[in-house]
């Protein structure tokens, strides 16, 4: 929200504080200012000019010599303006003016001819939206002024725009219906800095307001249900509508409303003063004498203010000429009442409804205005009448003719003023160290408007009319009124005494996920990325494994992006292939959640499921040949990391797997040995899913909360370090080039750990295959190797042979030959 | 050459691809037919060549065959490299088989390493050392579903239905009537319900905003939310822990101050600023000339949020705060587009170590 520096100085007199000292006094006890700039800089060096004299130019015919009254000197200007009259007056621009299109003025000879500044447009003082003189085309070229204004006066003064904008962040006074307008700002100001503050009204206004019997009847009004909460209206005559004054059509300007004619140019101003929206509307377009307030019917239509027609839903408030709607309550009035240049009697309305009505046109339409943003916050239904004697008021300044009528106001509650029960010592223990007393305290909260009673202890406060709507309810609201007018910088910081003591939980998925970070990042060089939970259907597809469907988004920002992740191959997949034509090699990885969707609605039960995964990607563009290097590399990672994570090698089985995300010859699992259970899927990925582009992408992914079952049951790989050497066999095998390794462990059988007075395979090593000239077509030779141990004593020779001799026999009834 | 006759070329040209696509089983010999048919000399623009002798109307008629010819060629020759790929990508568990069973041999004799380093990502930095500052105070770390419910995220939270803070925070909504969540404040309620005070949690984690891109805005992004319940805790208990934790993080003596602000979860709420680290208070660009920078949203917990996470308000009190880690990494960094934190950008994560 934009506010006016020079308008809250019509109710408080703050001329001798510094803008930024003012700012920094609202960022510090009231709500945030996002900043504050001179209105319109550029007419502060424009001055009103007088032309004493026009000439011919002596070398071109369209070109004016002008001597111009600056009011200290003459000064030459030429211009190229057909509209220029001597004995009139211009905006002149200056020698060094900056102007808003970022020129800036030099000394300037026109065909031969000095010219010290420049005569403008409306247009070039970015004035357009300002109704400066009624009679001339704002087309015609140089702004003519009006004769009245004082030669030599600075324009910014002289149209009532030298101010200052003052924003504030409309999310830092949600909770404060009563600072949606100057007004109220200026009544807060007045608090703090202890000042008087000015009436709106005058005694006159007030008296002014007698019943007048008019020629057309004012129309009844009538709330139906619970529609609005107060709705007050009055018939004001004999209106001529014509611009506003400059300091209307100024203040609207600076607080960025375009000023239109002096009746809406009033309505707004008196919402941007009062925060109380309003409406006039033409009288002479009312039909019925009833305006009745009720809800919309489901279809509805209207046409609005702004030529749009839209379709209304059930629960909107409206506002009716007898039935026929004519405007949709606190958000924007209809086409059909629209004050025009003819109008000559107003139907005035002020009124509140409840921000929940508000809020469900605002987001069922999608139209927000002025109106409805303050609606929205709740305002004051004891504003409802005052905006209209504050409209009728300003109104005359321009339409001195003008007279009011009755004012009526239908409600549906009476206004409210809270009442707080609280205590000084609940005050001062949610503040903490400050240096104040409980007198302090009440004149702090008087000078708020809020009447206090000290008993002891004990405090009673009653809340003003214009803070007890959604805003001060509780004593902790009061809290904040203490703490935030005395400043929270009075306050000493303490620290808080508690038991010393560990954190009550550990996460122990979290420490996982730190650690896995670690080893990622530190041991096999992967950089972690971030991905957006969102995917594509496209990328829904891909990846079966999970195929319950997805959560799906009602608003998603894009339609690629409506669905939750699934999966975390496509993320993944699209950081390859969008780098990896620069960057050539690349390795990924990222711990996010996948969602997957349970049945039902709203509540806790049906929330998707979460999955914490560790997911890794790699490419490596140059080389395409080596694949079986490739996923050996990825292997002994994945191996490494399930040893890290507390399961031993020989725990440890590796499977072939098929999967449509996987190329299908090379797609694997890594299980527990123990119980089967699957920790991680991993392989090349099919080429399908990067059709058209011929790298080879390395891809695993695992769960969490599977490797913290790990961690968690993992007990210490040490075992007593045996004294007694081992016997290694290293063999060569020639067999079927398809057949799994697998096949050789199920001979071999799994390493055992040495225990007892028992000879086992200590270890079973995979070490090279071999396809090739020297081996028959179809089939590989493959190299492994055995160690055999006893914990208790060196093994012979002969158990030695005779333990070899067992192995190679096994094999080869199992087809597998010896090289 | 008439232009009946260059329809008949026309038409005799697609049957002629018909034909030759038949005996194609290759990607090259594909390629290689569609330089014959499309290519800047090939057959097509051939017979093209030929509309120079013809009427303007007949030109105009030929035009559009040719043109439909065309893309009817090219789909014809799309189609069958995708057979040709479905049919190679069929045999590849043979062609390519590699033996997955094999037992890995021990890290790092095979490892081959893709890039010098790794990185981890930023965010997850600061993340973790925030993480040991608060586990070191004896804070515990908490988690919550990203998806969430309304009461979770909003209505326990002090935001009625007709609230107009709700609007304050676009949020996405699933279609079974959740949403994303929008503040990790959500997880307030959980921890309450979860742990019995007097406590101390954070919960760090990602969260999501109804809202366009652009340099300074993120529809995800990362918090971290705490709070504290006990018995008492004051305005002036928050000063002195965020005192401590500021300037933990930030490594420096750092001078703060709490302005008014809104949040209907807090009573009172606060914005907290920190005097800037760059101009040390005397005003620059960075903190906009004010010389201070906003460095995270607090308060003392309301009374509807304690009674909804199932204590007494009479008898607990709370403070909570909420440190956006985005903003956190961005300000100690000097990072100029948020952008940069989501999906793979190597220029930006390899500037980060470990």
């Amino acid at each position: 929200m934009k506010l006016s520096y020079n308008w809250i100085n019509d109710f408080i007199d703050i001329k001798d504080l510094d803008i930024k000292e003012l700012c920094s006094i609202i960022t510090m006890k009231t709500c945030e200012v996002e900043g504050f700039e001179r209105a319109y800089p550029h007419l502060e060096s424009i001055v009103v000019s007088y032309i004493e004299e026009l000439l011919p130019h002596p070398d071109a015919e369209k070109l004016k010599i002008c001597k111009v009254n600056n009011g200290k000197e003459i000064v030459q200007i030429v211009t190229g303006a057909q509209n220029v009259q001597a004995k009139k007056k211009y905006p002149l621009a200056p020698v060094g003016t900056t102007l808003p299109n970022g020129m800036t003025l030099a000394k300037a000879k026109l065909r031969g001819v000095d010219s010290l500044g420049m005569l403008c447009s409306v247009g070039e003082l970015a004035l357009e939206n300002m109704i400066i003189n009624i009679e001339e085309d704002p087309e015609a070229g140089l702004l003519t002024l009006p004769d009245y204004f004082t030669t030599g006066d600075k324009l910014a003064h002289a149209l009532e725009l030298n101010d200052y904008i003052i924003e504030i962040d409309n999310k830092s006074i949600t909770h404060r219906p009563d600072l949606w307008g100057h007004y109220g700002f200026a009544r807060e100001l007045s608090a703090i800095l202890k000042r008087p503050l000015k009436n709106l009204f005058t005694e006159k206004s007030l008296i002014e307001n007698s019943a007048l019997n008019f020629e057309k009847k004012k129309p009844t009004a009538k709330i139906e249900k619970n529609s609005a909460i107060v709705y007050s209206s009055a018939i004001i005559t004999n209106v001529s509508v014509k611009p506003s004054p400059y300091k209307i059509q100024a203040r609207l300007m600076v607080t960025g409303m375009r000023p239109i004619n002096n009746v809406v140019d009033v309505s707004n101003y008196v919402m941007l003063e009062m925060g109380q929206p309003n409406h006039p509307f033409d009288r002479d377009f009312i039909e019925s004498s009833e305006i009745l307030v009720n809800y919309a019917h489901k279809g509805e239509k209207i046409k609005l203010l702004n030529g749009e027609e839209v379709e209304l839903v059930e629960g909107i408030s409206m506002i009716r000429d007898g039935s026929k709607p004519i405007a949709i309550a606190g958000v924007m009035g209809g086409e059909n009442t629209e004050v025009t240049h003819a109008t000559k009697t107003l139907f005035l309305e002020s009124a509140t409804f409840h921000r929940k009505d508000i809020r469900k046109a605002v987001s069922a339409l999608g139209i927000r205005t002025e109106a409805s943003q303050r609606f929205e916050k709740g305002q004051n239904p004891q504003n409802s009448e005052k905006a209209i004697i504050r409209f009728y008021d300003l109104l005359k300044e321009s339409c001195s003719e003008i007279k009011l009528g009755t004012i009526e106001t239908v409600e549906t509650e009476k206004s409210k003023t809270n009442t707080i029960q609280t205590t000084i010592s609940f005050i001062m223990e949610r503040l903490g160290e400050v240096d104040i007393d409980s007198a302090y305290i009440v004149s702090l909260l008087e000078s708020l408007e809020m009447k206090c009673s000290l008993n002891g202890d004990n405090l009673t406060i009653e809340v003003p009319v214009y803070r007890s709507y959604h805003d001060i309810e509780i004593p902790e609201d009061i809290v904040e009124e203490i703490g935030r007018v005395v400043g929270y910088d009075k306050i000493t910081p303490q620290p808080l005494m508690v038991k010393c003591e560990v954190p009550a939980l550990k996460n122990e998925l979290r420490q996982l996920e730190h650690r896995l970070r670690n080893l990622m990042s530190a041991s096999y060089h992967y950089t972690e990325v971030y991905n957006y939970a969102f995917q594509s259907d496209d990328d829904i597809t891909m990846d079966q494994r999970f195929s319950a469907g997805s959560v799906k988004l009602l608003n998603s920002i894009h339609q690629d992006l409506q669905n939750l992740r699934i999966s975390p191959l496509p993320g993944l997949l699209h950081n390859i292939l969008e780098n990896y034509k620069e960057r050539g090699d690349l390795a990924f990885y990222e711990i996010e959640r996948i969602f997957l969707p349970r049945a039902g609605e709203k509540d806790d039960a049906s929330l998707p499921e979460e999955r914490y995964f560790l997911a890794g990607i790699r490419t490596v563009a140059h080389d395409n040949k080596n694949n079986n290097a490739q996923l050996l590399s990825m292997q002994s990672m994945l191996s490494d990391l399930l040893f890290q994570s507390g399961l031993a090698y020989n725990d440890q089985k590796w499977i072939a797997l098929k999967s449509s995300i996987f190329h299908p010859g090379r797609g694997g699992a890594a299980l527990d040995r123990r119980d089967g259970k699957e920790l991680i899927r991993w392989g090349q990925v099919h080429p399908r899913n990067h059709r058209g582009i011929n790298i080879s992408i390395y891809y695993f992914e695992l769960f969490l909360n599977d490797i913290l079952n790990l961690t968690k049951s993992h007990r210490s790989h040490y075992r007593p370090v045996i004294k007694y050497p081992s016997s290694d066999f290293e063999l060569t095998v020639i067999m079927d080039k398809l057949r799994p390794f697998e096949d050789i462990i199920n001979i071999t059988g799994i390493p055992e750990i040495p225990a007892g007075e028992k000879t086992v395979m200590s270890s079973l090593q995979y070490l090279t295959t071999y396809e090739g000239e020297s081996i028959e077509k179809g089939k590989k030779a493959l190299s492994f190797r055995v160690v055999w141990q006893n914990q208790k004593r060196t093994l012979e020779h002969s158990e030695i042979k005779k333990l070899q001799e067992d192995l190679i026999t096994s094999l080869k009834k199992a087809g597998i030959e010896l090289r | 050459m008439s232009a009946e006759n260059l329809k008949r070329e026309l038409s005799s040209l697609q049957k002629d691809l018909e034909k030759k696509l038949q005996v194609i089983a290759s990607r090259e010999e594909l390629d290689n037919l569609k330089v014959e048919f499309l290519g800047k000399k090939g057959k097509l623009t051939g017979i093209l060549k030929g509309l120079g002798s013809v009427t303007v109307e007949e030109r105009a008629q030929l035009g559009k065959i040719a043109n439909e010819l065309k893309k009817s060629l090219e789909d014809n020759i799309d189609e069958h490299l995708k057979s040709i790929e479905e049919n190679y990508y069929s045999d590849l568990e043979k062609l390519e088989w590699s033996d997955m069973t094999v037992l890995p041999s021990r890290f790092p004799e095979v490892f081959i390493p893709a890039v010098s380093r790794g990185h981890i990502h930023p965010i997850s930095q600061m993340q973790r050392r925030l993480e040991d500052i608060f586990t070191s105070m004896g804070f515990s770390i908490l988690d919550g579903p990203q998806v969430e419910t309304d009461f979770h995220n909003f209505g326990a939270l002090n935001f009625t239905d007709d609230h107009p803070a709700r609007e304050m925070q676009d949020t996405f909504y699933t279609l079974q009537n959740h949403l994303l969540r929008t503040h990790t404040s959500a997880v307030q309620i959980r921890g309450m319900k979860k742990l019995k005070p007097p406590m101390r949690v954070i919960a760090p984690g990602r969260v999501f905003r109804y809202e366009e891109l652009d340099a300074s805005h993120e529809h995800t992004f990362y918090q971290m939310e705490g709070m504290i319940i006990d018995k008492k805790v004051s305005v002036a208990n928050l000063l002195y822990l965020m005192n401590t934790l500021l300037e933990e993080i930030f490594g420096s003596k750092v001078e703060i101050r709490l302005r008014p602000g809104y949040f209907p979860f807090v009573e009172p709420g606060f914005e907290l600023d920190m005097k800037c680290l760059i101009c040390n208070g005397r005003g620059c660009a960075v903190c906009k000339h004010s010389g201070w920078s906003e460095v995270l949203p607090c308060g003392l917990v309301h009374p509807n949020v304690i009674s909804a996470g199932g204590l007494d308000p009479a008898k607990w009190q709370g403070a909570a705060f909420g440190l956006g880690l985005n903003r956190l990494v961005m300000m100690h960094n000097g990072i100029e587009d948020i952008r940069y934190f989501q999906n793979a950008n190597p220029s930006f994560l390899y500037q980060f170590d470990i």
